[in-house]
């Protein structure tokens, strides 16, 4: 071993070429494998519990425990694991692999959950109903030609404008009477936050109750307007069959529920707004008027641009309400509703899967303007 | 241009505080008036009183001739600088000065003008497109100055506008600020907590305590003739050593007993002083300022009758001089709400005894530890009365 030279000076600096490189490549090989044979094992103990949860017909309590047990410290062992099999990597890898370790299951989830269904929609949606045969645009060609889509694409459109604009100004006004109530302002908020609680269905449910008709001879008007109308001497009127009106009066429903989340929102934002720059504005000549449009309303612009997208994008993929209150009937199909309906009532996976396109497609605008108006704010901080 | 005069003015809380008591105060037109005053004394309420931003419970406020109690703050002619500054952030500096006039209608061009004009004497020129979030500290706090002086009002109001910047910025705008308001010649009521402001930007200052208006004088009177203990403590640097003591009379000779040890008084000091006859031999605060003591090696020609020996407990050299602490077997007086503000407070209660700072020449030698001989100028002693607090003079 220390016959020659060069050898020698190797030792010197303490490493052997001859003897302890071998070892070590050798114990890596079998740390690596050894750490690949546990990975599998978990992955595989994961998989195998799978399936005895899935198909056990055992007591819910124990399939509950044993999934929450094996879940969580299988997910731990996984990680723990991997961080085994990085620390026999060559040193200069290990920091440049770990993070992706880690993140790596994250990823992985989201492919699975998101990217792949997205992927395949869009595929699907050039395909026909049952996806056996490629149809290239035809589905497409359905979305922008059948007399319900197109009514549904307006009235979608009806929502997207007057929802967000009735609920937004109906919440800033409560949010800045609100700011001013010396007490009572919990209470006052509390209300109108009321309605976030309820479901979309069990809202549809409520406002069914509202709007209820019942034509002359079968019974009595049972619905609050009508019961109004009739006590009145008036005819009553079939609100949800009265095309095109009938989208408002669904339209009213929805901005019942959204205008407390706004109202929170935007009196939070309100209430950012430093008494100091209010003050200035007094002093600087404005009236309460002004300072709420010229100060106000400026200030909290960025609040008011999120809470507006953030509804938008919950209005266009309304569903439940329509499908309870009129199931798309009498003129008032929106997209999602649509979507929906040719997926799991009709059975046409080509044409739902286009209207799903479709509409992730419109959504991505208010994304962007979302994200862009955040960053300049971030800019101006 | 117009004064601002305050009559009885009061703002009392609904719990029954009384933030500002009983306020007189006469600010003349053109005058450059600072109230100083520790924090929650009352000062920034009486500002925004004036403002017309706080009502006012008593009294009586005019701006000019005119009684402005319930008139609106956009119509008592006046203008703000906020201590956060208060800009518009939506704003450009542009649109943040010229607010005001466009909200007064006043033509396009005009308020261009105007703008331009205030920016130039401001050096903002450059900053007018940019947002407030883009300007430094003292820019940011030139365009609310720059707001301020566009309106041409009666009066400006200053809420402690340079506490919010670093120690070398707030000297530079001390002096912008004084120098715009002599420019400019506006009425101007300017509030802080910091006694070193008040004395170099005021042409008077007014201190205030606990809602109480303690003294209104030009800063070398404040500091000469302060009213009241408070006054004494709160205006100067280091402090005025505040002690008990006793003036003592013997055969037509005067002395001032700091406790073990007597100073002489010469004659002039109770010629000067004719209510200081009175209080012989009764316990008296005694204030004397640090500069009235020196290193008696420094000054051997000082009379022998005013010397102290003293021990000296730390000695801070400066390089223009030297502040020498020394224990006095004296009582300390110690005026918490005063002490409370100051970067040197220094309240070290000895047991019984004061500790004493004096600014020696920085010729001196001595050390801490040592036992000194130290001339007092005991002429320029301040008397005052131990129960009230108020000054002894006439």
């Amino acid at each position: 071993m220390v016959e020659d030279d060069g050898r020698q000076v190797l030792d010197a600096t303490g490493i052997d070429p001859g003897s302890e490189q071998p070892r070590s490549a050798r114990s890596a090989f079998l740390g690596g494998l050894l750490a690949l044979v546990l990975v599998v094992a978990a992955l595989s103990l994961l998989y195998i519990t799978f399936k005895f949860l899935r198909d056990s017909d055992a007591n819910r309590g124990l399939i509950v425990i044993v999934a929450v047990v094996v879940g969580v410290v299988g997910v731990w062992v996984l990680y723990w694991i991997m961080d085994l099999v990085i620390n026999q990597l060559p040193a200069g890898w290990q920091e440049g692999v770990r993070p992706f370790a880690f993140v790596g299951p994250a990823i992985v989830i989201l492919v699975v959950y998101l990217v792949y269904p997205a992927v395949n929609t869009i595929i699907i949606s050039f395909f026909d109903a049952t996806s056996d045969e490629f149809v290239g645009l035809e589905n497409y060609g359905f979305v922008f030609t059948d007399d319900a889509m197109l009514r549904s694409i307006r009235n979608t459109l009806g929502w997207i404008i007057i929802v967000p604009a009735v609920a937004v100004s109906t919440g800033l006004v409560f949010a800045t009477l609100v700011d001013r109530l010396r007490r009572g302002e919990a209470f006052a908020k509390s209300l109108i936050f009321l309605p976030m609680a309820v479901s979309f269905v069990g809202a549809s449910i409520v406002w069914r109750f509202i709007y209820s008709f019942r034509p002359e001879g079968f019974g009595t008007q049972i619905g609050l307007l009508n019961g109004i109308k009739v006590g009145l001497d008036q005819a009553p009127t079939a609100w949800l069959s009265n095309d095109p009106w009938n989208n408002l009066f669904l339209m009213v429903i929805m901005v019942w529920l959204q205008t407390g989340f706004a109202m929170v929102i935007l009196s939070a934002g309100i209430k950012s707004v430093p008494d100091s720059i209010i003050e200035a504005a007094r002093i600087d000549g404005a009236t309460e008027l002004q300072i709420f449009w010229k100060v106000i309303i400026p200030t909290i612009m960025s609040t008011i641009v999120v809470v507006t997208t953030t509804m938008v994008i919950t209005v266009m993929k309304v569903f439940d309400i329509v499908w309870v209150m009129t199931s798309g009937e009498t003129g008032t199909e929106v997209i999602a509703e649509r979507m929906i309906r040719e997926f799991f009532r009709n059975g046409n996976f080509g044409r739902g899967a286009a209207i799903a396109v479709i509409l992730f497609l419109a959504i991505i605008p208010i994304m962007l303007l979302n994200v862009r108006r955040f960053r300049a704010e971030e800019a101006l901080r | 241009m117009a004064g601002v005069t305050l009559k009885g003015v009061t703002k009392e809380y609904d719990n029954g505080f009384r933030a500002v008591d009983d306020l007189d105060l006469d600010i003349e037109d053109g005058e450059f008036l600072v109230m100083v005053g520790p924090s929650g004394c009352g000062k920034s309420t009486t500002l925004r009183m004036i403002a017309g931003l706080e009502e006012i419970s008593e009294g009586e406020l005019r701006i000019g001739e005119r009684l402005v109690n319930d008139v609106h703050p956009k119509d008592r002619d006046i203008a703000m600088v906020f201590q956060n500054y208060a800009l518009y952030p939506h704003m450009s500096v542009a649109d943040n000065i010229g607010f005001a006039l466009k909200l007064a209608k006043s033509p396009k061009d005009e308020i261009a003008k105007r703008v331009g004009d205030a920016a130039r004497l401001l050096e903002l020129t450059e900053q007018l497109d940019k947002k407030p979030a883009q300007l430094s500290g003292g820019q940011r706090q030139r365009v609310a100055m720059g707001r301020a002086i566009v309106r041409q009002p009666q009066v400006f109001l200053l809420d402690e506008p340079l506490s919010n910047l670093d120690a070398k910025l707030r000297v530079q705008m001390r002096a912008e600020i004084t120098d715009l308001q002599r420019s400019v010649g506006v009425t101007t009521f300017y509030v802080t907590h910091d006694q070193i402001e008040a004395m170099t930007m005021a042409d008077r200052v007014a201190v205030i305590n606990a809602g109480i208006l303690q003294q209104v004088a030009p800063p070398q009177t404040l500091f000469d003739e302060p009213d009241n203990l408070f006054v004494a403590a709160f205006i100067g640097s280091p402090s005025m050593n505040l002690m008990e003591a006793v003036v003592t009379e013997s055969g037509g000779a005067y002395g001032l007993q700091l406790g073990s040890q007597s100073v002489e008084l010469p004659a002039s000091v109770m010629t000067s002083r004719p209510a200081l006859r009175d209080h012989i031999g009764r316990t008296i605060v005694a204030g004397i300022r640090p500069k009235e003591f020196e290193d008696a090696a420094i000054v051997p020609g000082h009379p022998a009758g005013q010397r102290i020996r003293a021990k000296v407990e730390n000695v801070e050299a400066l390089g223009y001089e030297r502040i020498v602490h020394f224990g006095l077997d004296a009582k300390q007086v110690i005026q918490e709400d005063a002490m409370d503000l100051k970067d040197d407070a220094e309240v070290l209660q000895h047991d019984g005894g004061s500790r004493i700072a004096g600014r020696f020449d920085p010729a001196s030698t001595v050390r801490a530890g040592e036992d000194v001989e130290i001339a007092v100028t005991s002429e320029e002693t301040h008397f005052f009365e131990l129960e009230t607090g108020l000054a002894i003079r006439n």
